[in-house]
């Protein structure tokens, strides 16, 4: 009682002193938690290290982190392991379970301890028992178990048993896993939630799949919709992904997604595209170093640390740091490539496998980079473990697949198109398709071919400008459009816009004729192939000398010959100028004067005598030196008949050939001239004899005279495009020029074979069958050595002239064979002075035709334009009626007149220098202001080149007078008939 | 950066150019044939330092078999290469939501958007296309950039390089 009574107080007490004892602690407490709070962090440091730190490595020593209460030993019952069959451990456990608790209050229990198995040891059972007998006992009336299988488990393997060596399996939230069993069998899911260490089980992200069967039923049977979803196990939706526990084992952890599937994974759902950071990419995978890779530690205390990698150890990786000798060792999972922006890199694993680019980004975490490719120029982002840094220099791109970037394919839709893009087995083509370029894929198998390139293919852009492949264009409809031509196919033109940027991979189709041509840059001369200059001067015959010869005779020549043409760009100012010169053939024939201008082939020379200035082909002149010696000005007979006849033909000359002929060349023999081939035969000299191929030849310019041919119509000369004397170098100074200086057409290939380069240009425009007839008067009327031409140009029979000319041989001072009936031969040979022919020498009759400048040629009712006076830069009343076209009334002095104005009616006086003739158009009526038939009115029936053909008024023949003999005749007079 | 580099080149003569200025040639040649080029070795060549006096002309040498003859020719050049870290002023020759290029004399140095400060952001929206900053700031085609390169690649006869803006004193620069 009493010491009950003791106990009741002493509980008061207690109670009393425990609340005031409680207060006090509490009170202690917060005043340790003011003090730890005041403590710095080295200090509490310390402390922790104090407090636990020998603890820990004690732990660490014992190797075993059973306690040691629990470590078994002889006091405690027995453990014995027994052979079942395999598979059925559970069932046994079971069994003897039953059988333990059926004999619990029974006379018999089992006296065994425990029973247990294990899932990892198949085939075995363990029971914990005091003797061994009492184990057999408790056997006897369980199945699957091999009795004579009982062992006692050593004590010291005991704890062995029993302990769960627990695999380390270390999920991180956000690392990714694939799921092994299942409805999500091999999807790519992500670690949502890690429960508390131990946990089996982890919570996943995944994207959800639909349930067929769930999503009929749904839509069958609304009834059974609530059952099934009140049976069904909860599952979480989160931003359109399906959270839901699996268990780890259930899981692949060791994968390394590519970032396809990541990148898929992330736009399955819905989420909107800011919540879809860089971070939720998730945390890198496995990644796999190798010595060499630049390594940076992106987590832990030692962040930023970087350096090179020098030896892996599975996970662990040791790596020199940089800038110092020590090395230091991390695991893998620490670890990230290094990259710098702006290194240059490749794609190791992915779908972007192979391609190279430039690093331009590298996101916070060190794990994804974006870089830009080299080849599509377009950005790639690609985890950093899956790429690899490469040298700056790159040789050409990666190849493999059958066709590379930029190819010209010819596709299974019968187009073409241009790669720009390669994937595996598949490509990106821009594809030619009416006329538009069409982004499109095509498989391996769906490509033809390539695509042969002709890089030599050239086009004709705006305004004709010639484009080739690899010239830099613009397109002339978008200004933004510019780059390089990669290929020219029919009227398109496949460009690659300016490093490649741009869609459809930076290639676009656009018709040639809207681009522009940018290319400034010329190439430089071939200096590795002939020198076209050497080319040019070398005659014609030789340039070719197979075709010529036995194909195509006096053709091949004549059509060759120039073919040196536009190559002469760089004249230089001609020595001749200021010389004084006598003139040896022609109507101005020992004439003495000064070179005041030159061409290739006509000097303009200022006479002594009357202060004329008159234009003389500068083979008809002859320099005078102090000895008195005059020597040709040009040296081209000697160079062509020295090379023709004596260094190249092989064949002996059975007509004393060429030093006869050289010498000729300043005689005028008539004879010569029927040899010369015409616009028609002129074959016939050489097919007919051996020397016949070189007679022509022996002059240069006779060879070459008949620049025209029936036959060849398409090849005569035509308007040069870009040159008024496009074939002449100085040596050909020995062809006779035309008139045709002033004027652009040179159609005149007068007697001249070098001029017929513009029959290259194949303009087919020229009047092929007008042209002979016209022109082949003109040497007449020209060339010094071929007067007798002329009458060749009408000789009416062709093969004629070749026995007549050696037969004539001897007599140089014959006339032309038959040629007396000259102009009447053809309509279309109307050579103007046809009455001088016959007469074969006499060449002061024929007149130099040439409206020379300072001839007067004013005379009424004609057109005339005011024009400025080059010559004194000059222009009329202050270049006020400049351009203005009127007619002339009435003739004040011979170079003076009134003219009025076609607009305003206007009579102004003017000189003739200010004024310049109309040209009359074909079908116009005309009035000769020069020449013989000055001042005869006409009708220009046909222009040819510098030549019109006119038929004057009152005759029956038509006239080929030049063109700068004649204006448009604006009187009242009828001028035909 | 520019030097000035001693080159050889290597040319060859047809026969028919064998005259009394074949000098004239090659060296007309040399500067037709160099001037302009680029090699991912020394970069961009910009222009031959020497005339035609004072190139370094060898002895020509007859190829058998063929009669060309060969010259080494040897010159100084003024040779542009670019090299990462190189700050250098260039002209913005086009713009889209990728970033820009910009011209630096014949190199082509693109800026990609994520190296273009964030604050410039692209509005495709106007013409010509271009990058605009709510200061008022922007850049668009022909605008004058200082770019600091940070990265080159160096093809066999092309060299392309990228730059970022966002450093120090990059950006536009007033004319």
């Amino acid at each position: 009682m009493l010491s009950q009574q003791f106990i009741e107080r002493d509980d008061i007490d207690d109670f009393r002193t425990s609340s005031r004892e409680s207060r006090r602690v509490a009170m202690e407490l917060d005043r340790k938690a003011l003090e730890a709070e005041n403590l710095d962090a080295e200090e509490l440091a310390q402390q922790m290290n104090v407090r636990y730190g020998r603890r820990r490595g004690h732990h660490i020593q014992s190797d075993s982190s059973i306690p040691v209460q629990y470590i078994p030993d002889v006091h405690q019952p027995n453990m014995f392991v027994i052979r079942c069959k395999p598979g059925k451990e559970k069932d046994v456990v079971i069994q003897f379970m039953k059988q333990f608790k059926e004999s619990e209050y029974s006379q018999h229990p089992l006296e065994i301890l425990s029973v247990t198995c294990r899932d990892a040891l198949k085939g075995y059972v363990y029971i914990e028992a005091w003797k061994l007998a009492h184990v057999q006992k408790a056997m006897t009336n369980i199945n699957n178990l091999f009795l004579s299988q009982v062992k006692l488990v050593p004590l010291g393997e005991r704890t062995h048993v029993l302990t769960i060596k627990r695999k380390d399996v270390k999920l991180k939230e956000g690392s990714w896993a694939k799921v092994k069993k299942g409805k999500y069998a091999g999807d790519l899911v992500q670690i949502a939630v890690v429960y508390e260490e131990g946990s089996t089980e982890v919570r996943i992200k995944c994207v959800p799949r639909i349930d067929e069967k769930d999503a009929k039923s749904m839509s069958v049977n609304p009834a059974k919709r609530k059952k099934s979803l009140s049976t069904s196990t909860v599952k979480v939706y989160d931003r359109g992904y399906m959270e839901k526990d699996i268990k780890i084992t259930n899981l692949n952890i060791d994968i390394s997604p590519t970032m396809d599937e990541i990148t898929q994974f992330l736009s399955a759902t819905d989420a909107d595209e800011n919540n879809r950071s860089e971070s939720s990419l998730g945390l890198p995978t496995k990644v796999r170093f190798s010595p060499g890779d630049e390594v940076e530690v992106i987590m832990g205390t030692e962040r930023g640390i970087y350096g090179i990698v020098d030896i892996v150890d599975k996970d662990r990786v040791t790596f020199t740091r940089h800038k110092s000798t020590q090395q230091v060792t991390f695991l893998a999972d620490s670890l990230a490539k290094r990259f710098n922006i702006g290194d240059h890199v490749q794609v190791l694993n992915g779908s972007h496998q192979g391609e190279a680019g430039m690093v331009v980004n590298i996101d916070k975490s060190k794990s994804t980079i974006t870089l830009l490719s080299d080849t599509s120029m377009s950005e790639i982002k690609v985890f950093s473990k899956d790429l690899k840094k490469i040298s700056e220099s790159t040789n050409g791109r990666p190849s493999g697949a059958e066709y590379e970037l930029h190819d010209l394919v010819q596709l299974i839709s019968n187009t073409v198109g241009v790669i720009v893009n390669v994937d595996t087995n598949s490509y990106r083509v821009v594809e030619l398709k009416d006329g538009v370029g069409v982004l499109s894929t095509y498989k391996q198998e769906e490509i033809i071919g390539k695509e042969d390139p002709r890089p030599s293919t050239t086009s004709l852009g705006k305004n004709q400008v010639v484009l080739k492949v690899g010239d830099t264009v613009q397109d002339s409809r978008n200004e933004n459009r510019e780059g390089k031509i990669l290929y020219i196919y029919r009227k398109y033109a496949f460009v690659l816009s300016r490093g490649g940027f741009g869609e459809d991979g930076g290639v676009f189709v656009v018709e040639c004729n809207s681009l522009t041509n940018n290319n400034s840059r010329t190439a430089g001369m071939a200096l590795d192939k002939l020198n076209p200059e050497v080319l040019s001067a070398v005659p014609a015959q030789y340039q070719n000398p197979p075709r010529s010869n036995f194909n195509y005779g006096g053709r091949g020549r004549g059509g060759r010959g120039g073919r040196g043409g536009g190559y002469n760009r760089h004249r230089k100012p001609d020595p001749l100028i200021g010389q004084t010169v006598t003139i040896i053939k022609g109507p101005y024939k020992g004439f003495i004067g000064i070179v005041k201008e030159t061409t290739v082939l006509m000097a303009r020379v200022e006479l002594h005598t009357n202060c004329q200035i008159v234009n003389v082909e500068k083979t008809k002149l002859h320099t005078i030196d102090s000895n008195g010696n005059s020597r040709p000005v040009v040296s081209a007979p000697d160079v062509s008949s020295g090379r023709n006849s004596r260094e190249y033909s092989p064949a002996p000359s059975n007509y004393s050939g060429s030093s006869w002929q050289s010498s000729s060349a300043r005689t005028p023999s008539s004879w010569n001239g029927s040899r010369t081939p015409t616009w028609h035969n002129a074959m016939t000299p050489n097919t007919n004899t051996t020397e016949g191929s070189r007679t022509p030849s022996s002059f240069a310019e006779g060879s070459r005279t008949p620049a025209v041919h029936f036959s060849e119509g398409s090849r005569t000369p035509a308007w040069d495009l870009d040159s008024k004397t496009p074939a002449y170098n100085g040596l050909d100074g020995s062809r006779t020029p035309a008139w045709d200086i002033g004027s652009k057409t040179p159609a005149y290939a007068i007697d001249s074979g070098t001029r017929t380069p513009t029959w290259d240009n194949g303009f087919p425009s020229t009047p092929a069958a007008e042209t002979p007839s016209f022109t082949a008067p003109t040497p007449a009327a020209e060339t010094p050595g071929f007067t007798a031409q002329t009458p060749a140009a009408d000789t009416p029979s062709f093969s004629a002239p070749t026995p007549a000319n050696t037969g004539s041989l001897m007599i140089p001072s014959t006339p032309g064979p038959g040629p007396t009936t000259p102009a009447n031969f053809l309509p279309q040979t109307p050579f103007v002075p046809a009455s001088t022919i016959p007469t074969g020498g006499d060449f002061r009759q024929i007149k130099h035709d040439a409206v020379s400048s300072s001839k007067e040629w004013l005379t009424t009712d004609i057109q005339v334009r005011i024009v400025p006076d080059s010559r004194t830069n000059s222009s009329h009343a202050n270049g006020q009626y400049d351009n203005r076209v009127g007619v002339i009334i009435r003739l004040e002095s011979p170079t003076n007149c009134i003219v009025e104005l076609d607009d305003t009616k206007e009579h102004c006086f003017v000189e003739q220098r200010y004024l310049k003739p109309v040209l009359p158009q074909k079908k116009e009526r005309i009035k000769m202001i020069g020449g013989e038939h000055k001042g005869q009115l006409g009708m220009l029936v046909g222009v040819d080149g510098a030549d019109g053909v006119v038929k004057v008024k009152g005759g029956k023949d038509f006239k080929i007078v030049n063109m700068t003999m004649m204006a448009k005749y604006m009187g009242e007079e009828v001028a035909e008939e | 950066m520019f030097f000035i580099k001693k080159l050889t080149h290597t040319i060859q003569l047809h026969p028919s150019y064998f005259t009394q200025n074949y000098q004239t040639f090659l060296a007309e040649k040399l500067y037709a044939d160099v001037e302009g080029t680029c090699t991912g070795r020394y970069g961009y060549i910009i222009a031959v330092l020497d005339s035609m006096e004072s190139l370094d002309i060898s002895k020509g040498k007859v190829i058998p078999s063929i009669g060309l003859a060969e010259f080494e020719v040897k010159y100084r050049a003024v040779v542009f290469k670019p090299f990462k870290g190189e700050v250098v002023d260039g002209v913005v020759s086009q713009v889209n939501k990728m970033g820009f290029f910009a011209d630096v004399g014949p190199l082509q140095v693109f800026v990609s958007s994520h190296l273009i400060p964030s604050d410039l952001k692209f509005d495709a929206s106007k013409n010509p296309p271009a990058y605009h900053a709510e200061d008022g700031s922007s850049i668009e085609k022909g605008y004058h950039v200082r770019i600091k390169i940070v990265g080159t690649r160096f093809d066999a006869t092309d060299i392309f390089a990228i730059g970022t803006i966002k450093d120090d004193f990059c950006g536009v620069q007033l004319p």
